[in-house]
């Protein structure tokens, strides 16, 4: 039972932050896509500023790790 | 390394500014300060722009895009046969393209109309072809045909109601004649063709017509007697209107082909020659007898240009120059100068503003932690090889200079993936240790998670730390108190939170925890001093910043994992075609991921991470005063 619950929490901790990275993605690619029809120039910064959402479900992921590195 | 500039001011008599003038932009050194303002058109520049505008209309009009083919080879011949002296040259150039401008303009217009027509005889041929049949055997039995437009939704409605009128004309004792057949068109249109005894001919067209139905007709081009004739003769064009559109797109392409170089040179040139006006009308002062030139010009290339001016115009020359003041470093030009395996990086500061004169150039410190994070990141040999391959052919390759640079940033990956999979004994995930007992150097990364977390939280602290230092450094050149402060207060900060934390490990004796508090009290007066709060949000940002570097040790850890689950594919296939596929269908997908992701992600820790703490930008980029030059990637205004 309590290593389900770690893995319940390691999965958590995975897919809230992924899911809330997948929104904002999605927000930032239209509003991205827009920019670049409009200013082909600015398609390098674009790239970069969808990558920006990316640092929450990678922290997401290492807190993961480490709950199942510590308690499992 | 940002490029050390010169004033340089040329001086000359009157008689000879062209002449100085045209050698300026033939040694394409000088950066001229053109005010942003146009000039006042002269005759000369509206005869020479309308003909500029002209022949890049002939060239898009042409589809002609093969701007790179240009080559110096070209500019120099042609710049040699044609100057552009007198309004007269201009005219004579813009009367001797009259003919094929002409010539064109009617191969388009053609071509335009023809595709008009194509699109409505398509549809015409649609509904002919339909109806074809029916219109056969109904004028072979005698009846007369008539073909209607009307609203999908009435057409039911409207053939009962005229039957019922066709019942005047009709014996009671025969049933009144009407057959029909229709097709629905899009947007509720139908299309009706209905047939009818010659005496009811008239009832049954007035009614059509009072019904709202229109008389549906063949172009007028393939009218004929009848009905019939007309669709033979709309077959007949359906079949020619694409041989000659065949025939248009390859004289077009004929004329793309001779036309286009020839008329994107003589582009070039005229672009050449109003830059030269322009230069003459803005950037040359004039005070009587005289004139003065001043602009830029890096100080290593200085003695070239005074000895090619000297050369060639001896006595009657007088050159200044001079270095500039820290009052005017926001007037200088910026120009990048990089050892030659730095170079590529400078790509990296192309999506930024361009660096101040007085600014850092950060090229160097991203040639030497761009690949390091990145090939951290892949940490596979056998993907470093097949990473350098692609590196070596996008420089082998490829024309643009851009994906040449690319391609020497992607060795500089595949070097240090390299490296990082000795350390992690990694050649395509664990094939290396099953295939030839490959270990690590250092860490397993699919095991030993931990260590290779703090190490990359590690390599985040000397980033920021660098990146902290740097901005420390621009503020004390630039007595710019606030920002060297704030920084020293960071760095000292976040010493002492490393310190406090190591301190609490036990790996370091108690003294040093009365260190990190000193250190701490120091830090906060210094914020203290720049506006508390400010910084102090500056200082927790540092430290988010510094986590951030965890995604290194992260995403290497999804490569290494799915580069070990597409090696398992084969244990739970057998080496079978399927097993084979899958595993390779796997690696070439981690590939990808692993060459975008840690590209993305290293770029992206050096924007936000690093450069935020010390780069500015807003500088002018070193823009010399040159002619074209086909070699150069040269964007259309």
């Amino acid at each position: 039972m309590e290593k389900a619950l770690i893995a319940l929490a390691a999965a958590l901790a995975v897919s809230i932050p992924a899911l809330a990275t997948a929104y904002a993605q999605a927000r930032i690619g239209s509003a991205g896509a827009g920019t670049v029809a409009e200013k082909p120039e600015t398609a390098g910064t674009m790239i970069i500023l969808e990558a920006i959402p990316e640092t929450m479900v990678i922290l997401g992921f290492v807190v993961a790790i480490m709950l199942i590195l510590q308690f499992a | 390394m940002i490029v050390d500039m010169v004033r340089v001011a040329v001086w000359g008599i009157g008689s000879e500014k062209d002449a100085i003038v045209e050698e300026l932009h033939e040694l394409g050194m000088l950066h001229l300060d053109i005010p942003s303002t146009p000039p006042l058109a002269s005759d000369e520049l509206k005869g020479l722009r309308l003909l500029g505008a002209t022949i890049l209309g002939m060239v898009e009009a042409l589809g002609w895009k093969e701007w790179d083919r240009i080559s110096d080879e070209a500019l120099l011949g042609t710049r040699g046969k044609i100057r552009f002296e007198s309004p007269e040259v201009v005219d004579e150039i813009a009367k001797s393209l009259e003919e094929f401008k002409r010539r064109l303009h009617l191969l388009l217009e053609e071509r335009s109309s023809l595709m008009e027509t194509l699109r409505s005889l398509r549809m015409t041929h649609q509904v002919a072809y339909h109806f074809q049949t029916f219109l056969e055997e109904e004028v072979s039995k005698g009846k007369c045909v008539s073909i209607w437009r009307l609203d999908h939704k009435s057409h039911a409605r409207a053939l009962s109601q005229l039957r019922s009128r066709l019942k005047v004309v009709t014996s009671p004792e025969e049933r009144p004649c009407l057959s029909h057949h229709s097709v629905q068109l899009k947007d509720n249109e139908a299309i009706l063709a209905i047939s009818v005894d010659p005496q009811g001919k008239e009832i049954a067209e007035d009614f059509m017509r009072l019904t709202g139905g229109m008389p549906w007709h063949p172009p007028d081009e393939t009218k004929g007697e009848d009905i019939l004739k007309s669709i033979e003769a709309l077959e007949e064009k359906f079949s020619w209107v694409p041989k000659r559109l065949k025939s248009i797109d390859e004289e077009l392409e004929r004329c793309r082909e001779e036309w286009g170089p020839h008329l994107a040179v003589l582009y070039f040139l005229i672009e050449e020659k109003l830059d030269q006006l322009t230069v003459k009308q803005l950037a040359v002062k004039e005070n009587g007898g005289m004139f003065v030139i001043e602009g830029w010009i890096p100080a290593e290339v200085l003695e070239t240009l005074t000895a090619r001016l000297k050369e060639r115009f001896n006595g009657r020359i007088l050159i200044q120059w001079r270095y500039p003041s820290s009052e005017e470093w926001h007037e200088v030009p910026t120009a990048l100068d990089n050892p030659s395996q730095f170079k590529p990086f400078e790509i990296f500061l192309k999506l930024l503003p361009v660096p101040r004169y007085d600014e850092m150039d950060p090229t160097a410190l991203i040639a030497i932690f761009f690949p390091f994070f990145a090939g951290c990141m892949v940490g596979d040999i056998g993907y470093a090889i097949i990473m350098g391959v692609l590196g070596w052919l996008l420089r082998r390759k490829c024309k643009r200079e851009l994906w040449r640079d690319i391609g020497s940033v992607i060795i500089h990956m595949a070097c240090w993936s390299a490296f990082w999979g000795v350390a992690f004994g990694e050649l395509f995930g664990d094939l290396g240790h099953r295939l030839i007992h490959m270990e690590p150097l250092w860490v397993e990364r699919s095991q030993a998670v931990l260590p290779v977390i703090s190490f990359s939280v590690g390599l985040g602290v000397v980033h920021v730390l660098l990146g902290l230092f740097v901005g420390f450094l621009h503020g004390l050149r630039h007595k710019d108190n606030h920002m060297w402060m704030e920084r020293l207060a960071n760095i000292l900060l976040i010493t002492a939170l490393i310190i406090a934390l190591v301190h609490v490990k036990g790996w370091l004796p108690k003294s040093f925890f009365t260190l990190s508090v000193s250190i701490t009290i120091v830090g906060l007066l210094l914020l203290l001093k720049v506006g508390f709060l400010g910084g102090l949000v500056e200082t927790i940002g540092a430290v988010g910043n510094i986590l951030s570097y965890v995604r290194i040790a992260a995403i290497g850890l999804s490569s290494a994992i799915l580069a070990v689950v597409a090696s398992r594919f084969v244990d739970a296939l057998g080496v079978s075609f399927i097993g084979i596929f899958l595993a390779l269908s796997i690696h070439l997908l981690n590939l990808i991921l692993a060459v975008a992701g840690s590209g993305l992600h290293a770029a992206r820790l050096h924007y936000v991470e690093f450069l935020g703490k010390f780069y500015k930008g807003g500088g002018k980029e070193y823009k010399p005063f040159a002619r074209k030059r086909g070699s150069l990637v040269w964007k259309r205004r």
